[in-house]
């Protein structure tokens, strides 16, 4: 007397894939359209740079220094002639793989730091608890300080260790997320149900656990990358971080400091695209965080 | 009678409530004391109470998601206690459990065909074949089709996810299978259908059941034996038949009398229970049910009643029996 | 003149995928003092059927009918202003988790005592004596503490006494119960169900309970109706429909419920009925039954069976309903 399946058992009307729900969903949030957009520009603008960018932009012209903007130069030039354009676009450059470098730094320490905390709990959350509060009343612009200069190679490449520096003073956001989501998801029922199938440890976490929790990363990676540029931005404008000639929009900025009324040009075009870089990556994130959540439907 | 299978020795089962500035233990939560019960092979025992009784906790217990705080539960006379390793493996196969909200218990990144094949990898069950083709069959098994195997849990009926639980559970070939409340959260058309596929698969393959359940009729129909859970203790335990037709117990009684009968001819006298049901924080002292019961002494109050055998297979605990 | 009128009620919802009919005609009358059930499973639109009366259907959803009157008064003509004059006052409502239902923040001497000052514009002093009364009425014991007290302080049974309470307090003539008993444990439910009928003995208000427990309609219910797939398929007084159920649908449900109270020596084995309710996207044509129904024949797929009464009182939309009340339910 088995149950047959009738024709009425099919199942529900609309089988769209994970990945397409969520991709529908941010489509309709123009906002976080409008910001997708301009950070494809601001990575074609990054990979392009060499065949955009109409002048070199380290190589210094006396002749035409602190010329505002032109046909020849759309976003004027510096105090040392350079085309300030150029030296936007290849800072997008720096720009972008700040944000790259330090978040995947930070995801690294913070996804196994606190998946670990999370899942196991007791003794182990209480030692993860401790190191990131330290970590955490460091000022965060002095602590990317102290790292720059402390961590070695001491000298050059700089660059890098900026990099590196504002991953490794980042890290905690993400760790008290993924701890926090660990300790609720340990609880889910489906992964009581693979508990008493026998799963061990790994298996929960990386086929049951991590898999529910990408939409949260994913949000946590956009956020982060927006505070990353923000803050080289910052030590970079404050002389520590990036230094000259290399074209960081915060060095720019720096640079430009006491030509506000003459040459003003050379603070706004770097600021600007410092805070459409950081406003975009923000909003992608609030658009991709309303995207995965499947009770923010409307009507 | 054939051999027990699942035994709880005395189990007990506290929670610990943390408070003040350094969140310090001030009391506990007794979701479970000192209970003992045998399931047989082959049969269903079914466990019933109200909200609040133990009897998801004590399911658990069963399948050491939980450990207890007092007492043991064994496996075939080896205590879970000392299970670690390749035993305690041995252990999750024969032992599984389905649970109550269909919705909750399936991971909703996971496709029905590697719900089911999870536990057939990790147990190597395949025995040559892909473990996705195993899982196809016990998909069939259960009334869903192999067409199913790709799709994600939010595609399917709440009947349908709760006979997807049910292959996950039955595709490590168990010996006994806890039921903790597998029909609560579904349709009334579906539940008949849950229910006869369960006793279907209980023939098919020799399982044995701890069927958690608050609905009265619906263990009766599946259970061999019942038992009676209140407050974390147990109040009676019997053969299905002698339960419903001669119940010992005050709240057995009331909970039979409460039952709204499907049949107008068979008017509703529900036995009052005054009162509401005390906290499990603070137990009453003496018999737990003491508060509300009409027939209740003053040596109720007193002492815990024993837990005893008043005619074969008949178990109350209860002074006024 | 029956209390509450309703007659080939639609209701349309406006989705990014088109539009979606939830209910299909449905026509429903209670009168005075009268428990009405209204059953079915999920999906089957017993929900939107009383939040249609009320008006309290999501902004998507569009209602229609010829005739849907309180005491003759069309509630579809009223203005929204004027609406929210009848609810809580004229109709109330119940639901089904009395602690969603209820404010955690504000006591329940304030929460019952709301209505009063609204409809009734009595002061907060006098409706608070009013409340009292109320609150013992409905079996909270020392109800003059209870006003002051929290919802959470009051277990599930009290909770939902108090949510009965705060819909009594003003008196309505109709009472809608969106299974009210379905989250609380038996005991508490028997015990609620003694009180509803008490109540009902008491102040001639009407019931309209919405439920898909069939022991609580047995036990309850004056009138029953059956809906299925955002139609009602049977109608008729209590006893009859469980003695002589006309619909396939009606008779499945019966056979498939386990009874507690079994005449000794029957092994009853249960008959569940195959296949699911239809997803409201992709109802069955003709009879939505037909798919999973024993007695369908070839007319059954090609047409909705329009609505009968074979016996008096008793309404039934099947094409073979004959059939199906001689056949008994065994």
């Amino acid at each position: 007397m088995t149950v047959e399946r009738s024709p009425a058992d099919r199942p529900k009307r609309r089988k769209r894939s994970y990945w397409r729900d969520v991709w529908a969903r941010l489509r309709r949030n123009r906002l976080a359209m409008v910001a997708l957009c301009y950070i494809v520009i601001l990575i074609v603008a990054a990979l392009l740079a060499p065949l955009l960018a109409p002048q070199d932009p380290i190589v210094q012209n006396l002749s035409q220094v602190r010329e505002p903007p032109s046909p020849a130069h759309p976003f004027g030039t510096d105090l040392y002639g350079r085309d300030i354009l150029s030296r936007v676009l290849y800072g997008s450059r720096i720009a972008l793989m700040v944000g790259v470098i330090a978040t995947a730094v930070a995801i690294t320490i913070g996804l196994l730091l606190g998946g670990i905390a999370g899942y196991y709990g007791g003794v182990v959350d209480q030692c993860v608890i401790f190191i990131y509060s330290i970590v955490a009343t460091f000022p965060e612009l002095l602590f990317i300080l102290a790292l720059t200069n402390a961590l070695p190679p001491s000298g050059e490449p700089r660059l890098f260790k900026v990099y590196l520096a504002i991953g490794l003073a980042s890290w905690v956001g993400i760790c008290r997320l993924t701890r926090n989501l660990f300790r609720s998801f340990r609880e889910q029922e489906y992964v009581l149900a693979a508990k008493a199938l026998g799963a061990g440890p790994l298996r929960i976490i990386f086929r049951h656990m991590l898999p529910n929790m990408i939409g949260f990363v994913v949000v946590a990676i956009a956020g982060g990358i927006a505070g990353a540029i923000a803050a080289e931005a910052g030590i970079s404008f404050l002389g520590f971080g990036v230094t000259p000639p290399n074209p960081s929009w915060g060095v720019m900025v720096s640079e430009g400091r006491s030509y506000l009324q003459s040459a003003w040009w050379m603070i706004v075009c770097p600021a600007v695209a410092t805070l459409l870089a950081v406003f975009s990556f923000n909003l992608l994130a609030d658009g991709l965080r309303d995207a995965f959540d499947p009770r923010h439907q409307t009507a | 009678m054939s051999e027990p299978l699942l035994e709880f020795r005395q189990v007990r089962k506290w929670f610990p409530i943390t408070g003040g500035v350094l969140q310090l233990t001030i009391a506990h939560v007794h979701a479970v004391d000192d209970v003992s019960l045998v399931i047989h092979r082959g049969e269903t025992l079914g466990l019933v109470g109200e909200s609040g009784c133990g009897k998801s906790t004590l399911g658990r217990l069963g399948v050491k998601l939980l450990k207890p705080t007092r007492g043991d539960v064994l496996y075939r006379g080896r205590g879970l206690r000392q299970l670690w390793g390749r035993a305690l493996r041995e252990f999750r196969r024969k032992v599984q459990i389905i649970f109550q909200d269909p919705y909750s218990s399936l991971n909703p990144r996971m496709a029905a065909g590697g719900v089911v094949a999870e536990g057939i990898a990790i147990h190597r069950l395949s025995g040559g074949r892909p473990p996705l083709d195993r899982a196809a069959d016990y998909l069939e098994r259960v009334g869903l089709s192999r067409d199913d195997l790709p799709r994600y849990p939010h595609e399917f009926s709440g009947g349908q996810r709760q006979r997807l639980g049910i292959a996950r559970a039955l595709a490590v070939q168990p010996e006994l299978i806890v039921c903790d409340e597998p029909v609560s959260a579904l349709d009334v058309s579906i539940q008949a259908q849950i229910i006869e596929l369960l006793r279907e698969l209980q023939q098919e393959y020799g399982l044995s059941y701890l069927f958690v359940a608050h609905d009265l009729a619906v263990v009766r129909h599946i259970s061999d034996r019942i038992a009676v859970m209140y407050l974390g203790r147990l109040c009676e335990e019997a053969p299905r038949d002698l339960l419903c037709d001669r119940p010992l117990h005050p709240y057995t009684l009331a909970l039979l009398s409460a039952a709204p009968e499907p049949d107008p001819t068979i008017p509703l006298q529900p036995i009052p229970l005054p009162g509401d049901v005390p906290s499990r924080v603070n137990p009453p002292k003496g018999c737990r049910f003491a508060p509300r019961c009409t027939l209740a002494s003053d040596r109720c109050r007193e002492r815990q009643p024993e837990w005893r055998e008043v005619e074969p297979g008949h178990w109350v605990a209860c002074h006024e029996a | 003149m029956a209390l509450l009128e309703m007659k080939s009620l639609t209701v349309d919802f406006r989705t990014l995928d088109g539009a979606l009919r939830a209910l299909h005609g449905a026509d429903l009358t209670v009168e005075t003092g009268e428990i009405v059930g209204l059953v079915g499973e999920s999906g089957c639109g017993k929900s939107q059927t009383c939040l249609s009366i009320t008006r309290l259907v999501h902004p998507s959803g569009l209602i229609r009918a010829e005739r849907l009157t309180l005491e003759d008064v069309s509630l579809l003509e009223l203005s929204e202003r004027e609406m929210r004059g009848i609810r809580g006052n004229r109709i109330s409502m119940i639901f089904q988790e009395p602690m969603t239902s209820l404010n955690p923040c504000i006591t329940i001497g304030e929460q019952l005592s709301e209505p009063l000052v609204l409809h009734r514009g009595l002061s907060w002093h006098s409706a608070r004596d009013r409340v009292i009364e109320v609150l013992g009425k409905v079996g909270i014991p020392d109800p003059s503490r209870r006003v002051r007290e929290y919802p959470h302080q009051l277990s599930g049974g009290m909770r939902q006494r108090a949510m009965i309470a705060m819909a009594l307090v003003c008196q309505p003539r109709l009472l809608i119960a969106d299974e009210p008993t379905t989250a609380l444990d038996v005991t508490v439910q028997a015990q609620i169900l003694t009180l509803m009928k008490r109540l009902r003995d008491e102040t001639h208000a009407a019931v309209l309970l919405i439920t898909h427990n069939l022991g609580v309609v047995a036990q309850v219910c004056d009138r029953v109706t059956v809906m299925y797939a955002g139609r009602m398929i049977e109608s008729a007084p209590v006893g009859p429909l469980f003695a002589r159920p006309a619909h396939p649908y009606t008779k499945g449900l019966m056979r498939s419920v386990p009874r507690l109270r079994i005449r000794s020596g029957e092994e009853r084995r249960l008959e569940a009925i195959p296949g699911t309710v239809p997803n409201p996207w992709e109802v069955p044509s003709g009879c939505p039954f037909h798919p999973r129904c024993g007695f369908a024949e070839g007319i059954c797929q090609r047409e909705l069976p329009e609505t009968t009464e074979p016996m008096d009182g008793h309404t039934v939309a099947c094409h073979f309903a004959a059939r199906v009340i001689e056949e008994a339910v065994a």
